[in-house]
């Protein structure tokens, strides 16, 4: 038997996994664990669970792995002082010291952190995103694209998978990065960089990509391979603490926005060029690696691999018959792929193709199983009442409650591992219904009213209500919602979030304004229980999508426990809670909900995103 | 009639809550380090205060005796805490910490300054110099870049070796990483910024050793 932990930390979104000859035994972000929103510490919360998931000691784990090779991202760091001095002061006293004292000897630091006296392997950074997109996909043979903002010198690469060998050919380095370009206008929008991304993509809809030109032909000079260069004068990052420079604030008719103000018809229109621009990369880029590889299979990675809207145009307009995306995509799915790579590439081990893939549909995180003694304690120490259901009678009540137009929360069964929710924590409703986004977004989120939610449908019904190329599981690809289920609306007098108002489509809760929808197929195989839930709410109402979002409000991580579970449904307005085999029901429980100054107390705990 | 719910207070449900065999050792492990670090801070700081303040109040004749006099009774108090009572020390010492770590912050900034503009600022110059327009920091006005792609070949790496995975001590000298970390940058070519690297290191150690020593504010100023 030889166990590998794989780890990524000290940047953002840390995250442990254990794998055991092989096979996947566990995954987890520590931010699930700390409750701190993208937490870049150590994940010891997650090693520990990790550990405990593979009944193993840190002293019997064989090979200890890190997602990154810091000599190789120092060297980047030192480089781009030297070719930017004398501009670079100030990046460089706030870089330095840390990498000066700590980064540069993580050896030391991991295996001080875990009390363990033994070599600690570096792996590339994308070569780790790179492991974690191939390895576990459903495909012998496929195209490999990983994309973020920057791992040690690359910022994107391309390579081929076969078998258990993969073949990385090219890079696109520092400082020319698709990742750091979204970025930018992430920070200038004003919404936090590495967690505002999902944001400015949802606003894009709503704008006019009146930008889009100013981009491609001042910002960038974008080639026909999908890579670009990236106007230095425009940009903050390799020299400033901040993304974009006073150049860019004048290109673009002001300062950026601050955080929280008001969002206006201009963020809109900046959303909406950047990711046309985006989209535009991708599908080069697509174009060019089928090109160069022939194959018609494509595994991403990386957190560009996130946009889903771009991903989505990749599949419906790029070349590729299959698209697979790394659930994990972004650095805490570094973790799993420096695991794995160590495995077949370090330990020459073969790897077998799994049906439907190898991620046994993300679920691998820390476990709600149906019933357990401890979680029992855990709520009835919070004071919960609750009506123990089978598991048949739990998915026929869910379905019917979503009918009746309430909102059901749902912690059951093992951890989502990356940053979407796919039916273990997740807070369901009907998507027919017309009120559904605003109360969501308002009374149970506590998030912004532009923010659109994401539909979950039977994955052998999908194409009656979507114009969908392939299964996205993930929820990591966007379809516009099919022609014959769309409403016309008349939108001339509306602008802004205005539009979203307008009921464009029978299933309304999960339609963005530009009839797009971030889709989940559900199959039997990966999420039998949310396949049992969809299939009741189809029998009793007819329709097979229902809207799914993660299981948190605004700023906290997913919860994770059954205590997290509680606190988060006793903190909103969320009707009823599954809780393994568990309903609770709002109105039985004796604690009346959070008043409004608790409840802003409780937010307060949450940095906002 | 029972209160609103309060979730922030959580301490009922989190007595249920197990912490893993590796989180328990970690808070075994947390707990005897902090012990240790009081003690050490209580005995280091106080035999010092001790015998300066003792030094000076008896050997040299001096108007502030009031002073040297306070600085030995503080001592005493300290070796007597760090040797009994450590955990008072907890907050004087974060203090102390404190105070060591905004003084190395400022000494660091000054000598990372002096490095950056006396060293690399000039050597940047040459190095951009001999690049020409080659280097990848593009910044253009109206003549756009003429290059075609962007991509470039990867440098092969060559898989770790997993010899000696379990036998080999993971806490290698600093002074081998050290090594290790000049011979990188010596493979890669970069041998203008050798000099520079190893000044650049020799003060990351510095501050390294520093930040977890009690003795630090005295190292810094006597620096």
């Amino acid at each position: 038997m030889t166990s590998i932990l794989g780890i990524s930390a000290f940047y953002h979104d840390s995250a442990a996994a254990v794998i055991v000859d092989g096979q996947i035994i566990g995954a987890a972000q520590e931010e699930r664990f700390t409750r701190i929103k993208g937490d870049p510490s150590f994940p010891h919360h997650a090693v520990g669970w990790s550990l405990e998931q593979a009944g193993l000691d840190i002293e019997e784990i064989d090979h200890i792995v890190f997602y990154e090779r810091p000599l190789v991202h120092f060297e980047r760091l030192m480089m781009t002082y030297l070719l930017t001095a004398p501009r670079g002061l100030r990046s460089l006293l706030h870089t330095l010291p840390e990498w000066l004292t700590r980064k540069l000897w993580l050896e030391r630091e991991i295996s001080a952190e875990l009390d363990v006296k033994r070599k600690i392997h570096f792996i590339d950074h994308h070569r780790s995103h790179a492991a974690s997109a191939f390895y576990p996909s459903p495909f012998h043979e496929a195209a490999i694209l990983t994309i973020d903002g920057v791992g040690e010198w690359s910022t994107a690469t391309w390579g081929i998978g076969r078998g258990s060998a993969i073949d990385l050919r090219e890079e696109l380095r520092f400082p020319n990065s698709l990742g750091l370009l979204y970025s930018a206008f992430t920070y200038y929008c004003g919404f936090k960089i590495n967690s505002g991304e999902y944001k400015l993509m949802g606003l894009a809809p709503y704008g006019r990509p009146v930008y889009a030109d100013r981009i491609m032909q001042r910002v960038i000079h974008l080639m026909d391979d999908g890579t670009m260069l990236l106007n230095q004068k425009y940009f903050n990052y390799a020299t400033g603490l901040t993304t974009t420079s006073a150049a860019f604030h004048e290109l673009f008719d002001g300062p950026p926005r601050q955080p929280e103000s008001q969002i206006t018809q201009r963020e809109m229109d900046l959303a909406a060029s950047i990711q046309a621009v985006i989209n535009e990369a991708l599908l080069r880029m697509g174009r060019f690696i089928h090109n160069r590889t022939g194959l018609d299979q494509l595994v991403l990675a990386g957190g560009v691999a996130l946009n889903c809207v771009a991903t989505g145009k990749l599949s419906s307009e790029g070349p590729f018959k299959q698209i697979w995306t790394q659930p994990a995509a972004g650095d805490a799915g570094g973790a799993l792929g420096a695991a794995l790579s160590f495995w077949h590439r370090e330990l020459r081990q073969p790897r077998s193709v799994a049906s439907p893939d190898g991620m046994h549909g993300a679920f691998l995180g820390p476990d709600i199983p149906p019933e357990s003694s401890q979680d029992d304690a855990i709520l009835r120490a919070l004071g919960a009442v609750w009506d123990v259901l089978d598991e048949g009678d739990l998915q026929r009540r869910i379905a019917a409650d979503i009918s009746d137009g309430k909102v059901v929360a749902v912690a059951r069964g093992r951890m989502e591992f990356g940053p979407r929710s796919l039916g273990s924590r997740s807070i369901l409703g009907d998507a027919r219904s017309e009120s559904m986004q605003s109360r969501m977004n308002l009374k149970v989120k506590f998030r912004e009213s532009f923010r659109p939610f994401a539909p979950m449908v039977l994955a052998e019904d999908a194409e009656a209500y979507f114009d969908c190329r392939q299964e996205s599981p993930y929820m990591l690809l966007v379809f516009p919602v099919a022609e014959r289920r769309r409403k016309t609306v008349e939108q001339l007098d509306k602008f802004g979030i205005e539009l979203l108002k307008l009921i464009r489509s029978d299933i309304p809760a999960v339609t963005h304004v530009d009839y797009s929808a971030r889709l989940q197929t559900v199959d039997l195989q990966r999420n039998p229980f949310m396949h049992g839930v969809i299939s009741n709410f189809k029998s009793q109402t007819g329709c097979s999508v229902i809207v799914n979002t993660s299981f948190n409000v605004r700023g906290e991580p997913i919860v994770n426990t059954a205590e997290d579970a509680y606190r988060c449904f006793m903190a909103t307005e969320i009707d009823n809670l599954v809780v393994g085999n568990r309903y609770l029901e709002r109105t039985r429980q004796p604690h009346p909900p959070m008043d409004e100054a608790a409840r802003a107390k409780w937010l307060q705990r949450f940095e906002l995103d | 009639m029972p209160n609103g719910f309060n979730a922030l207070n959580s301490t009922e449900a989190n007595q249920v809550l197990t912490r893993s065999r590796y989180l328990r050792r970690l808070d075994e492990r947390r707990e005897t380090d902090e012990f240790r670090q009081l003690t050490n801070f209580g005995l280091t700081i106080g035999w010092l205060f001790t015998l300066l303040g003792g030094f000076c109040w008896f050997c040299v004749i001096s108007q502030i005796d009031w002073f040297w006099r306070m600085m030995m009774t503080a001592g005493l108090v300290l070796l007597f805490l760090g040797t009994v009572l450590p955990q008072l020390l907890y907050w004087p010492r974060r203090l102390w910490m404190g105070l060591a770590h905004l003084q190395g912050r400022l000494v660091m900034t000054v000598l990372l300054t002096v490095v950056y503009f006396g060293l690399m600022s000039p050597l940047g110059w040459w190095e951009r110099r001999r690049r020409g327009g080659s280097h990848p920091f593009y910044s253009w006005d109206t003549n756009r870049p003429t290059l075609t792609t962007g991509w470039e070949t990867l440098p092969q790496t060559t898989p770790d070796s997993i010899a000696g995975d379990v036998q080999q001590n993971g806490s290698r000298s600093l002074v081998s990483l050290f090594a290790e970390t000049l011979m990188f940058f010596a493979e890669r070519g970069h041998y203008l910024l050798l000099p520079v690297l190893l000044l650049l290191l020799m003060l990351g150690m510095i501050l390294f050793f520093v930040q977890t020593s009690a003795l630090a504010p005295f190292i810094y100023t006597i620096g």
